[in-house]
């Protein structure tokens, strides 16, 4: 299998009051064909902005993609005109949203909303195109399938929604499936539901799949491998098990310490990360983590460590001490 | 504790965002509004002018709008003397526009101070009472905003008779319904909060609640309310004057002048028409352009996608 | 969504009811006698007094002897079996010949302003927040806030001056049916019209393009363009019908302040619609008349109002379903 997606050294800005804010700060990574790829890290750290810049989607003003490369199928996104663009996105490249209740047009069908996709990418005629959405509808697990494609957003629960949704962005067979924070807004039995359903049907259609998600649990579930994001940079990437097991990043081993998990004492199970989020606005000059994290010093303070591994192995991060943690500590003390 | 610490109407967070805020004199407010709403200082400037044309017109005008009318001169071209002409009986234009920019205020202040100090006090108590007096007053409220505004002052000028201050008392009739609905709306938000709930949970007696929690809250969107319907209210005072519905003649108002004006000298005497015109939509402009300005910083809940 | 309607429509009459009442009791506030009052005005217009007897006739002849409630019962029925109040003081004309007459001048004045605005307004506004905050943006707003801010007589009487002193051309004098003389019933109504659509427009533009900025800003639309829709698509089929909801409900609203121009512009153009007759009956004091066009004037609006709600009701799945 080869790469299907390479990005490289992707940055994109904001102009916000306070300035310009550097929401996409020199991002790069790779994915192979039909692989699950976890890109996790707090809300406001960039990786929604990241996963709508592959798409050339940033609303400008007051958003702007300033630089990198985006090469997809062997073209750079970041070239191609905005016709040709239209013609990738929800064809070769289909994303699905956070919120289930605000995604979906609620002034037209269920039916128009899905017909239209492959009306417009693989040219169907209009009854073909209902006869594919039924068979969309019933792929995703919507009963009755054919008398609710006249159904309107509103008659429809969340999980059922992102079901909608999801057959939505299948409806072209995409290459890449882009799930931003797809499962957030509802139950926890439906997550469960709707990220199977996502992991089956990407494993069916060979869609290659990145997972934008703040909860590492469902980032090792689900995903090959991981992209940590922290302040617009990836400051940790590994295979699921090497973060999971082994993070390298305190903000990783921090994230990771606020995942409540089965396997550990009740009693001690959940840490936290001191502090808020940086103003992507206003970092500081050398790691951005600097400011909550409790092994840094003066180097630290001075310069932002590479993405690299001490020993040469996949499994890189940007911390100047990476090398000197070892596996994480289960039972935690308390903080 | 907790009552205490909202007693003063604000909530906790709204203390802190106020201590995290740099604390700053008058002068150092107006330059921020001057600086952020541009359009809006300006005219402001430009009604600070106008209050002082209308009060201090006798000064200012060169002739006396009524009682100066020379037969020899009538209808005349804008000249040294006469700096916009003068209309059919030889009365000066400028001299009357000057003093109708006092009758347009005079009229506009009353309609807006009669209107807004009955609309709160209906709209409070309806929102804060409730039960039926709220269903009644909600209906009329309903079906008078229904009214064409300018329909609504002249069945009233009807009934009452033309003179400045009934036109002023008919067009702040027309504006009560809007001042209900709002602080009454604005009561009710208030009304649920938890501060107010505290209060009453202790025994605060209804008047001071009203007073104390309720009023403060429904100000801030009355006045802004207020001073874009200013311009409505002027304009609305013209179109009665124009209609002949107005403030009775002589008095010089914007609308009566352009009535006559619009009575066959609009060709001999064309500055009967454009200088009482101009007057009459620079006011509106201005006021216009500060109500949106004061939406903007006194109000962001009123704020639209539209500036 | 019958049911809404039924409601809607059952709802309506006690808004009549009430509206009636408030115009009736307006024109009680009056403290003294409305015979006094015609009277009064008629002799300081004739020169000469008026006797006892005269007082009584005419009293007589309002039904003003009658209790308020009696009065109002009488009038209010006879705005049900049409006869619309009696007849003009003045012209002794009935109302219901008036009405007849009047009525579907203003109307259509009315209809050809909503029409002119809304052809003008819907693309302007969409347009407008296309490209919001570039100058195109910013003359449409400047060219709105003048025709907002502009009073609608004067705009008219500079057009009729412009139009006298510099092309030597003036609408014509008396008014024709379109059935008629279509040709010289645009000539006239026209004018007003596209001064009353001026402001209108401006005002629809406005917010079309402000409920245009709020829905672009909406999930929905990204779903849109990352289903690689072209913009066409995304504002036709995926943004206008959500902001043609908030359009038709305010500016079914804003009609009302539309009513309030066709009163004045059908004085100073010389169009025999209700607003003209009501003006003169007010200056002229003929109460009957202006009770009865009043009550007709607001039975239009409120009646526009529903069939806003109606519609509305129908653009909006989220009722149409409820």
């Amino acid at each position: 299998m080869g790469t299907l997606l390479e990005v490289r050294d992707l940055r994109t800005e904001f102009n916000s009051e306070g300035g310009i804010v550097k929401a996409v700060d020199g991002v790069s990574y790779d994915l192979q064909e039909g692989e699950t790829l976890g890109l996790v890290g707090e809300s406001g750290c960039g990786k929604s902005v990241s996963a709508l810049s592959l798409l050339r989607l940033i609303p400008n003003p007051p958003g702007r993609i300033v630089g990198g490369e985006v090469i997809f199928e062997d073209q750079d996104l970041m070239k191609l005109s905005e016709r040709q663009m239209r013609s990738i996105r929800g064809n070769k490249i289909a994303m699905i949203f956070q919120e289930p209740m605000t995604s979906l047009n609620p002034v037209l069908t269920i039916g128009r909303q899905l017909t239209e996709t492959v009306e417009l990418h693989m040219g169907y005629s209009p009854e073909a195109a209902v006869r594919r959405s039924v068979e969309l509808l019933e792929m995703v697990g919507i009963p009755d399938a054919r008398s609710r494609l006249s159904n309107y957003p509103h008659q429809f629960s969340g999980g059922m929604r992102q079901r909608v949704m999801i057959a939505i962005a299948l409806s072209c067979s995409p290459r890449l499936l882009l799930a931003d924070e797809a499962t957030t807004a509802l139950d926890v039995t439906i997550q469960a539901q709707i990220l199977e359903l996502i992991k089956n049907l990407s494993t069916e259609l060979g869609t290659a799949v990145i997972i934008i998600t703040h909860n590492l649990g469902v980032v090792a579930r689900y995903a090959d491998r991981v992209n940590v994001m922290y302040a617009g940079k990836i400051i940790e990437r590994g295979t699921a098990d090497e973060i999971y097991e082994t993070p390298k990043h305190p903000y990783t081993r921090g994230l990771l310490g606020s995942v409540p998990r089965l396997d550990v004492d009740r009693e001690d199970r959940l840490a936290s990360i001191e502090g808020m989020p940086p103003d992507l606005d206003r970092l500081p000059p050398g790691c951005s983590f600097v400011p909550r994290c409790p092994h840094a010093d003066d180097h630290c303070r001075a310069e932002m460590p590479p993405l690299s591994s001490k020993d040469g192995t996949e499994h890189v991060y940007a911390c100047w001490k990476g090398h000197e943690f070892g596996p994480l500590e289960l039972v935690q003390t308390k903080a | 504790m907790a009552i205490e610490a909202t007693a003063g109407g604000r909530s906790a967070f709204d203390q802190l965002v106020e201590e995290a805020r740099p604390k700053r004199t008058l002068a150092q407010n107006l330059k921020r509004f001057a600086r952020r709403k541009p359009a809006g200082a300006i005219s402001a400037v430009v009604l600070i002018l106008l209050a002082f044309i209308a009060l201090f017109a006798p000064v200012i005008a060169t002739h006396d709008p009524i009682r100066d009318q020379v037969a020899a001169e009538r209808l005349e071209a804008p000249s040294a003397s006469h700096f916009m002409g003068t209309d059919n009986l030889g009365r000066d234009v400028f001299s009357r526009v000057v003093y109708g920019a006092r009758i347009s205020l005079q009229v506009g202040f009353l309609a807006i101070g009669l209107g807004t100090v009955t609309g709160m006090v209906i709209g409070v108590l309806s929102g804060y009472l409730g039960g039926k007096l709220d269903l009644v007053v909600q209906r009329v409220v309903d079906v008078l905003m229904g009214f064409p505004f300018i329909i609504l002052a002249m069945l009233l000028v009807v009934a009452l008779g033309a003179s400045l201050l009934n036109v002023g008392i008919a067009l702040s009739v027309a504006i009560v319904p809007r001042v209900v609905r709002l602080s009454r709306s604005s009561t009710l938000s208030v009304k649920e909060e938890v501060y107010v709930l505290a209060a009453v949970t202790i025994g605060v007696s209804l008047l001071r609640m009203v007073l104390r929690h309720i009023l403060p809250n429904t100000l801030g969107p009355v006045f802004v309310l207020a001073t874009g319907a200013l311009g409505g209210v002027i304009v609305a005072e013209a179109g009665l004057a124009f209609l002949g519905l107005g403030i009775p003649p002589p008095s010089p108002s914007w609308g009566g002048m352009l009535n006559i004006g619009a009575r066959g000298y609009m060709e001999a005497a064309p500055w009967m028409v454009i200088f009482p015109g101009v007057a009459l939509s620079a006011v509106v402009f201005t006021f216009a352009l500060l109500g949106d300005a004061l939406r903007d910083v006194l109000d962001p809940r009123l704020r639209r996608g539209d500036s | 969504m019958q049911k809404y309607i039924a409601r809607r429509v059952l709802l309506f009459i006690p808004t009549l009811i009430l509206a009636s009442i408030l115009i009736f009791g307006i024109l009680r506030i009056l403290p003294g006698d409305v015979a006094l009052a015609i009277l009064g005005q008629e002799a300081a217009e004739g020169g000469g007094g008026y006797t006892e007897t005269q007082i009584r006739e005419l009293r007589a002849e309002l039904g003003l002897d009658d209790p308020l409630p009696i009065q109002y019962v009488k009038w209010a029925w006879s705005m049900v079996n049409g006869e619309f109040g009696g007849e003009s003081i003045r012209s002794t004309e009935p109302l219901s010949s008036i009405i007849a007459r009047r009525l579907p001048v203003t109307l259509q004045l009315t209809v050809y302003t909503v029409l002119l605005s809304i052809i003008v307004a819907v693309p302007l506004g969409v347009f407008s927040a296309l490209y919001q905050d570039k100058w195109p943006d910013y003359v449409l707003r400047m060219g709105a806030i003048l025709g907002q801010s502009m009073p609608n007589f004067w705009i008219a009487l500079l057009l009729l001056l412009f139009m006298v002193t510099q092309i030597g051309w003036s609408p014509p004098l008396g008014y024709s049916n379109i059935w008629v003389d279509p040709f010289h019933h645009l000539q006239i109504m026209i004018w007003p019209a596209l001064i009353l659509a001026w402001r209108f427009s401006a005002y629809m533009t406005r917010i079309t393009r402000s409920g245009m900025l709020e829905v672009l800003a909406q999930d929905y639309v990204r779903t849109a363009k990352a289903k690689g829709l072209g913009q066409g698509l995304v504002v036709r089929r995926h943004s206008l019908p959500n902001v043609l909801i908030p359009v038709i409900t305010l500016g079914g609203l804003e009609v009302s302040t539309l009513l309030g121009g066709t009163v004045i512009l059908e004085n100073l153009f010389g169009i025999p619609g209700l607003g003209q007759e009501i003006v003169q009956a007010s200056v002229g004091r003929d109460f009957p008349v202006v009770q009865s066009l009043a009550m007709m004037l607001v039975f239009f609006m409120l009646g526009l109002n529903l069939v806003v709600d109606i519609a509305y009701s129908y653009v909006d799945p989220r009722v149409r379903y409820s």
